[in-house]
């Protein structure tokens, strides 16, 4: 078992009496990418400030590349990339101006990557921060959190502002960030963009975590309708004693269940008794995210939680 | 350094508007005694009229000498004022300025600690006084020359030193203001309200017996009640508001080290 790169175990923040996270409890490995999500207020962002030392933590522990987080840490922070949400940058300064003077603060020459990345995302670094479109100005944030190619990174809807093209390049970059080994934990609205980057999810709602599962298992264990058109009608019975199916429609030529685990025993059937097309409604992330934040109950939600 | 470049550079538009308007406000009065001085007989029989508490509240006393004037039309009001203005609004900002743009969300995750942070920008607030100081001295010294104005360098010197000692002294109070609650309007706020108080107090002690119980705590007694321009400096007032900005300074760093960061 590789030693995680970020360990929160029981993270709790309290602002005064107000809960802003409870018991928040994940690791990140290097290399891998960590999806963060719920809906606004949930405690995603008070979790990653913490991370970062921007927040004291109330009680539990919170640990970057072994060290324990705290305000203080600045030794720690050398290694991160922080990328908060709606970020300020200093305005009077260009985008050359603002990344050279991070760069520098950092002790980096970190003059090539400004250049190669600013080329990437087409950003002209010579006019003014207040000059830039707000999608500008996420840009340059972007690329301060990426610019001295951090082990961690901790970024808070990175993609916000930024159309789908740049949307693209920045996968890219993540997908980079991660092949060099580095840990990302990744919050975002978009997420069909967590769905295709991240390998593990966490989702918290109301200060709560309330989930965290790899990906390609939650989907695994999601419940998918299945519409199932034959070249005649078929009768019910030819599909009982088949396991995982719930919701058995059938209407003339066509067959509507529901299907949770593997589908090769329904297929099977299918098949032998003259299935002429099949279509497949599988939930997204966004089912999965809408039931666990609207539903309130982990157990009772459109999927199989637990292992 | 970079941040020292960085700091002055936020705070140069201010800060030149300010230097313009002190040395604008020496000039004025300095081009005012020649006449002061040519009808000195007239003004002091005429000032000897005043109450004794009005002239004590204004600091009238000596009118036409060199150091009375100075010490009443720019030492007691005006250029205090510039010093503790902008020492105030430098330590707002060391403090707060950051937290209220969202800017210090990547500052402070940059691998630098908090107590650095905030040290270089007091120390960038403190160089840019001793430079206002400097200037101040400079065109006082060469002032008074043009308008044959009787008073030594040393005394000069003093004035403007005790005016540095209180525009840092209002430097640390408003760092500290913005340390305890990261916003830079109530920092500013509460330090210039500090100043009209301890002013009004410092002022109106010769008249009010409760102010008077007060002088020996009010950073304006240590400074410009000490009278420089005739006296020098108070060596033991001085180290008296030394002592208390440092103790200021510390707590605001101790403070900003520990605070959480409003997003």
């Amino acid at each position: 078992m590789p030693t995680p790169a970020i360990s929160l175990q029981g993270l709790t923040k309290y602002y005064g009496s107000d809960l802003g996270v409870a018991d928040v409890t994940f690791d990140v490995f290097p290399g891998e990418v960590m999806g963060f999500l719920g809906p606004n207020g949930s405690g995603k962002t008070t979790t990653m400030r913490s991370l970062v030392g921007l927040l004291n933590i109330s009680s539990g522990r919170a640990q970057i590349l072994g060290e324990e987080v705290s305000v203080n840490a600045s030794a720690v922070r050398a290694r991160i990339g922080y990328l908060p949400g709606s970020p300020a940058l200093y305005k009077n300064l260009t985008g050359l101006e603002y990344l050279d003077f991070l760069a520098r603060m950092r002790k980096i020459d970190c003059t090539e990557q400004i250049h190669s990345m600013a080329q990437r995302f087409d950003l002209d670094l010579g006019r003014k921060i207040h000059e830039l479109s707000k999608g500008s100005q996420q840009k340059v944030a972007v690329i301060q959190a990426f610019l001295h190619y951090p082990q961690v990174m901790i970024l808070d809807e990175p993609t916000s502002g930024l159309d789908p093209i740049v949307q693209r390049e920045f996968s890219a970059m993540v997908g980079e960030m991660q092949a060099r080994g580095a840990a990302i934990l990744l919050s975002s609205h978009v997420l069909s963009e967590v769905e295709h980057l991240a390998d593990r999810v966490v989702i918290v709602n109301a200060g709560k975590q309330v989930l965290l599962e790899e990906i390609s298992r939650l989907k695994e264990k999601t419940v998918r309708t299945i519409d199932l058109y034959f070249r005649a009608p078929v009768k019910g019975d030819v599909f009982a004693g088949i396991s995982g199916i719930k919701d058995l429609r059938i209407d003339g030529k066509r067959v509507s269940c529901t299907v949770v685990g593997e589908e090769n025993s329904l297929l099977r059937c299918a098949v032998e008794n003259g299935l002429e097309s099949v279509q497949t409604h599988e939930s997204t992330l966004d089912d999965i995210f809408f039931s666990l934040v609207s539903g309130g109950d982990a157990n009772d939600l459109n999927f199989q939680n637990g292992a | 350094m970079i941040l020292i470049f960085k700091t002055a550079r936020d705070h140069w538009r201010s800060y030149l508007t300010w230097t313009f308007g002190a040395l604008a406000m020496v000039g004025i009065q300095l081009s005012i005694y020649p006449t002061v001085r040519s009808s000195a007989a007239g003004l002091t029989s005429f000032l000897d009229n005043f109450p004794k508490a009005f002239k004590q509240v204004f600091r009238m006393e000596n009118y036409t000498t060199g150091a009375g004037f100075l010490s009443t039309e720019l030492f007691s009001m005006l250029l205090p004022l510039i010093f503790i203005a902008v020492g105030a609004s430098w330590g707002a900002s060391a403090s707060a300025q950051e937290e209220e743009d969202r800017t210090a969300d990547i500052l402070l995750t940059l691998p630098i600690s908090r107590v650095r942070v905030l040290s270089i920008k007091i120390l960038t607030a403190v160089l840019a006084q001793i430079v206002l100081a400097s200037i101040l001295i400079t065109s006082l010294v060469v002032g008074i020359r043009f308008v044959d104005l009787p008073l030594g360098t040393t005394k000069i010197i003093a004035g403007v030193m005790t005016l540095l000692t209180l525009g840092i002294l209002f430097n640390a109070i408003s760092t500290l203001l913005g340390a305890v609650w990261g916003k830079k309007s109530l920092a500013l706020g509460g330090a210039i309200g500090l100043a009209i108080a301890g002013f009004l107090f410092f002022s109106l002690a010769p008249l009010v017996n409760t102010f008077e119980r007060l002088t020996p705590i009010n950073p304006f007694q240590w400074t410009l009640g000490s009278r420089p321009l005739y006296e020098g400096v108070d060596v033991g007032y001085t180290l008296v508001s030394l002592v208390v900005t440092l103790a200021l300074y510390g707590t605001s760093l101790f403070v900003f080290q520990r605070r959480d960061i409003q997003a």
